[in-house]
């Protein structure tokens, strides 16, 4: 075989004024792949026409063996060009295609193909995607040309079909060049001797995977934490099945639930009313109603996902750092909505048709014009919105998980002329624009849009979140890999509270029990709910009322603060105290990682019994290592005969009394608290002197 | 030009023709209507309007095919010609035709 080299650069080209490619340099010998990666828009279509010749340039030099070679003299002889779209003539049966197009031998190499033979007396148009786009690369492979430029072979067909265009590229290596580009990098990447990527209108030679990182093309992490092959230049960058190894083994790590039950919710003063829960509303600051619903979702699914976790925090704090703003309202997202679920006629899809209707409705609008018009272009300016949104989120850098996102937003719509429509400036649509928008909008790619929907519904949350952090002050909590449990927090506060005070707190696997004591309306409960929310928020990867808060990841939080009795199942308040205890005890045995506050435990029986199983259940609990025990209580009688136990320490909140007035400073501070103020409530408010008073 | 490539070239021009001459016909019975001859309207037609239209149309439907002719090393502009020169063929054949039964 006579080895040819195809050789392009001194390419400049201009698209709606915008350069696109300026610093091109794309070399590919016979026998060679090279694979051509870039995100939408970045030119890797226009590369190729502009190699062969179909587009014109304000320069280009394309070489063969060193010659310069004119597009007219290019086409049929040295080079044969795949288009995205497909190129095959709708009308002529595929038996007849063969033979108009390649020799005699060649036809009856095709015709034979097991895959073809069924079809050659059919229409291009009875071809599904896959069996239409392997013909057509069959056909190419066959011609006598010496280079084969390949746009997009994997896109939108199914998985079979790519194995199969694969191993057609494969058999004809060794006597052609081939120059593929397509967004699905992972077989690109497998079949390539050489991987070039466009970007910012040059091209850069790849030559490790985790370079595609740092120009943002995949995400982080997709190839910089795999074991990868070492390879050279030159050499082919198949390591493709190394990478979906890799992919394989994370998502066969199985995650265990967090869990956390209404009475938290209650507790915590999450959900307490609805979706106007008090914590919840400090959050709540959407744009959008679908926003909405899915910071609800959010709240009410925390996790114990390491990678989830992160994931969600770094997204936040990235808005939080770069006050991204989302310039998405909710008059824009609810339009969209009723445009997509409003059961109107499909806007005509005939050029003469749309016309016709488009003129009528000028004369007269109809209610469903209107309605359609609107939406098409309501959403056709959201989704350029967001595309420069995205477009911004990586150029800031933004992390691994919003890239991720951002990424898949932009491959969501692969229709190039919907992309065309979405990447122009022009404001007015024509009438067969439209029709090509609600077509694609409300059938073929509804689907995608709705993704991209819930996607700008998610970077509502981000934005609302990382909002709520900076106005009542929250930080972003640290993760901690270790097997046993730990909680540490700095400047702890409540932020329903107008004036808090904040307290320092630790809390471990070698002391994994407090005892809290102090007087009433010292701030025990205050502390505890403030702690049981750092925890909450924490497993969902949000900011938390403190400092600073380092903390490893647990199966449950369990909180009994705000307990009452049931009386539609007929428990007493007692009865219900003992149940929630039972209902620990059982998760424990269970060998969860548990974070359990308890304020003022067995407070519904007698002193002499609540002492005693106080007694007995806190020493059972400080036992449990692998959770986390906070326990107030006024009981501090016991407190004597449980200070040998090592695994409880002692916390307390101070109180003083100035004038017969008792003064709390809500700091917690090592020791047990003896003060009592409770009568000295109740003598303040005179309440005995009211009843005295009414019972004369 | 090879057999194989004046077949790809009548499949384009036949492409064309399922435009050009519904079209032509039409204007030859307007021209008709209007007291033109109706072989000398559906003639000019066939190598000016109705040319011009059909190949409009195939450019706006169907100008992902030209792709099929390019990759033989036909020129957009050589198939337009060629076309267009077989459609003054006919119109000339037609004439012939025209002034003999006359």
């Amino acid at each position: 075989m006579n080895t040819h080299v195809l050789e392009a650069d001194s390419i400049i080209a201009t698209l709606g004024g915008k350069k696109i490619l300026s610093d091109v340099y794309l070399r590919c010998q016979s026998g060679e792949v090279v694979g051509v990666l870039g995100r939408n828009g970045a030119g890797k279509s226009t590369l190729l026409q502009l190699i062969f010749g179909t587009l014109p340039s304000e320069d280009r030099s394309v070489r063969i063996d060193g010659e310069v070679v004119h597009p007219p003299h290019l086409q049929g002889k040295w080079i044969a060009y795949l288009p995205q779209n497909g190129f095959l003539p709708s009308n002529v049966p595929i038996g007849k295609i063969i033979g108009h197009y390649v020799d005699a031998e060649s036809g009856k190499k095709i015709a034979a193909d097991p895959r073809v033979r069924p079809h050659l007396k059919k229409r291009i148009r009875e071809l599904s995607g896959g069996e239409l786009r392997y013909l057509e690369i069959l056909l190419l492979v066959n011609l006598k040309v010496k280079f084969v430029l390949l746009d997009e072979p994997f896109s939108g067909i199914e998985p079979i079909y790519q194995d199969r265009v694969t191993d057609l590229i494969n058999e004809y290596r060794g006597e052609k060049g081939f120059v593929v580009t397509d967004h699905v990098y992972r077989k690109i990447i497998g079949i390539s001797d050489k991987l070039l990527l466009i970007n910012q209108g040059k091209t850069i030679p790849i030559s490790k995977p985790e370079q595609l990182e740092q120009f943002s093309y995949v995400p982080r992490g997709t190839f910089s934490g795999s074991v990868l092959p070492k390879f050279a230049q030159g050499d082919r960058l198949n390591f493709l099945s190394v990478v979906e190894d890799d992919v394989e083994t994370i998502e066969e790590e199985a995650v265990v639930p967090f869990e956390v039950d209404k009475q938290t919710w209650k507790d915590l003063d999450l959900f307490d009313q609805g979706r106007k829960g008090l914590v919840f509303s400090l959050f709540n600051n959407v744009k959008t109603v679908g926003g909405g619903d899915r910071l609800e979702q959010l709240f009410k699914s925390p996790s114990n996902d390491l990678r989830v976790l992160e994931e969600r925090r770094d997204a936040i704090r990235f808005f939080y750092n770069n006050g991204i703003d989302l310039n998405i309202g909710r008059q824009q997202m609810d339009t969209i909505e009723h445009y997509l679920n409003a059961s109107i006629p499909l806007y005509p899809d005939t050029r003469m048709d749309a016309l016709v209707y488009n003129l009528r409705n000028k004369l007269k609008q109809t209610n469903n014009h209107y309605l359609v018009t609107i939406g098409i272009q309501t959403t056709v300016s959201t989704l350029r919105q967001f595309f420069r949104l995205a477009d911004e989120l990586r150029a800031k850098g933004c992390p691994y998980h919003l890239a991720a996102m951002s990424l898949n937003v932009d491959e969501l719509i692969p229709d190039g002329k919907i992309r065309d429509i979405l990447s122009s400036s022009n404001t007015e649509l024509s009438a067969m624009d439209m029709s090509r928008c609600d077509h694609y909008f409300r059938r073929k790619g509804r689907e995608q849009l709705r993704r991209i929907m819930d996607t700008i519904y998610e970077f509502d949350v981000y934005q609302a979140v990382a909002g709520a952090a900076q106005k009542h002050s929250l930080s972003f909590p640290e993760y901690i890999r270790r097997p046993l449990p730990l909680i540490q927090v700095r400047g702890l506060f409540h932020p329903l509270l107008a004036s808090p005070v904040s307290n320092d707190y630790s809390i471990d696997n070698d002391s994994n029990l407090c005892f809290i004591s102090g007087a009433n309306m010292s701030g025990k409960s205050t502390f505890l709910k403030a702690f049981g929310l750092c925890v909450y928020l924490s497993h969902l990867g949000f900011p938390v009322p403190a400092a600073y808060m380092e903390t490893t990841l647990f199966n449950g939080l369990i909180t009994t603060i705000n307990l009452s009795d049931n009386i539609s199942q007929g428990y007493s308040h007692f009865y219900n105290e003992v149940r929630r205890v039972k209902d620990v005890a059982l998760k424990i045995k269970e060998k969860k990682r548990l974070v359990v506050l308890f304020d003022e435990l067995f407070r519904g029986t007698n002193v002499k019994d609540a002492s005693d199983a106080s007694l007995q259940v806190i020493d059972a609990l400080s036992r449990v290592r692998n959770s986390l025990f906070l326990i107030s209580t006024h009981i501090v009688e016991i407190a004597e005969q449980l200070s040998e136990n090592k695994n409880i320490f002692f916390n307390c909140f101070e109180s003083t009394m100035e004038a017969g007035v008792p003064w709390y400073n809500y700091k917690i501070r090592e020791g047990i608290s003896n003060e009592r103020v409770g009568m000295l409530i109740i003598r303040n408010e005179q309440i005995i002197e009211i009843l005295k008073e009414v019972g004369g | 030009m090879n057999a194989q490539k004046l077949s790809l070239l009548f499949n384009y021009h036949f492409d064309i023709q399922s435009i050009n001459i519904p079209f032509s016909f039409l204007a030859a019975l307007v021209g008709y209507a209007t007291g033109l001859n109706f072989l000398t309207s559906f003639i000019v037609s066939l190598v000016t309007g109705g040319y011009f239209l059909a190949s409009y149309f195939y450019e706006k439907r169907r100008k992902h095919e030209y792709y099929f002719y390019y990759n033989k090393g036909f020129t957009r502009a050589g198939l337009i010609a060629y076309s267009w020169l077989l459609d003054g063929l006919l119109a000339f054949l037609i004439a012939i035709i025209k002034s003999i039964i006359r």
